[in-house]
């Protein structure tokens, strides 16, 4: 989605109107309907973390929805019961998603940041001492300025982490420059 | 402070719950959320935020 859709609208909408701010809908790991015990469970959260911190760094973006709330295989809340089980009342079950998105409307502000610059650990870093790409690694980061509340300052940064490698833990440190952090 | 969000129990990447820094997130009777803000902890004192293997969290830089 990066390296394709989101510039070809980000072209688009500056050629048709460029006044517009740009919000994708209908966003998720799996078109559809989704796909169940995926999209549904805590996998989905590593793609949604993921695409939010792209769509904050694209230009003229300024959200993302994502599909959905109810229904499907992607759902943010499953119910059982209800009108189509009489016997049992309706009940709400939150999938993994449901939490993540809560806390991420309540710690990430609307303003994204620079890419932060993720340097390895004594293992990583090449004889030069280059920043590598830690992209490549499954390691990523995305900034964004973090939401006003009274348990941090005003300007604080919220770091999304990601860590997609299938085996091995990551452990990073953070440190700012001006407004960039990595 | 951080928040390490993890699969909720052993079916990993397949699981229907999720932990916050170890705690499993459920909803209450009344189908309140759980207070995710209070759910964060400080950061290591070394600095150094742990991040299991697909996994991921959110971290506040304090600025």
């Amino acid at each position: 989605m990066r390296t394709l859709f989101l510039p070809n609208v980000t072209r688009a909408v500056t050629a048709f109107a460029p006044d517009k701010p740009v919000i994708i809908g209908e966003t998720s790991s799996f078109w559809g309907g989704g796909l169940a015990n995926v999209s549904n469970r805590f996998a989905s959260g590593l793609w949604l973390l993921g695409e939010l911190g792209e769509v904050g760094l694209a230009e003229g973006h300024r959200g993302m929805i994502r599909q959905d709330l109810v229904g499907g295989d992607y759902p943010l809340l499953d119910f059982v019961g209800g009108a189509a089980h009489p016997v049992v009342p309706l009940q709400y079950s939150p999938n993994p998603d449901y939490f993540t998105t809560a806390l991420l409307q309540r710690v990430v502000g609307e303003s994204a940041m620079a890419r932060p610059q993720l340097r390895s650990s004594a293992s990583g870093s090449d004889a030069a001492g280059q920043v590598r790409d830690y992209e490549s690694e499954h390691v990523r980061a995305y900034a964004f300025s973090a939401k006003n509340t009274p348990l941090w300052g005003a300007n604080s940064t919220a770091l999304l982490l990601l860590n997609l490698r299938p085996t091995g833990p990551a452990s990073l440190r953070f440190r700012c420059d001006g407004s960039v952090c990595g | 402070m951080y928040w390490q969000l993890t699969p909720g129990d052993a079916k990993g990447l397949a699981s229907a719950l999720i932990k916050v820094n170890g705690e499993t997130a459920v909803l209450g009777h009344d189908l309140s959320l759980p207070d995710l803000l209070g759910m964060g902890q400080q950061l290591p004192a070394d600095g150094a935020v742990p991040l299991p293997a697909s996994t991921y969290g959110i971290v506040v830089l304090d600025r």
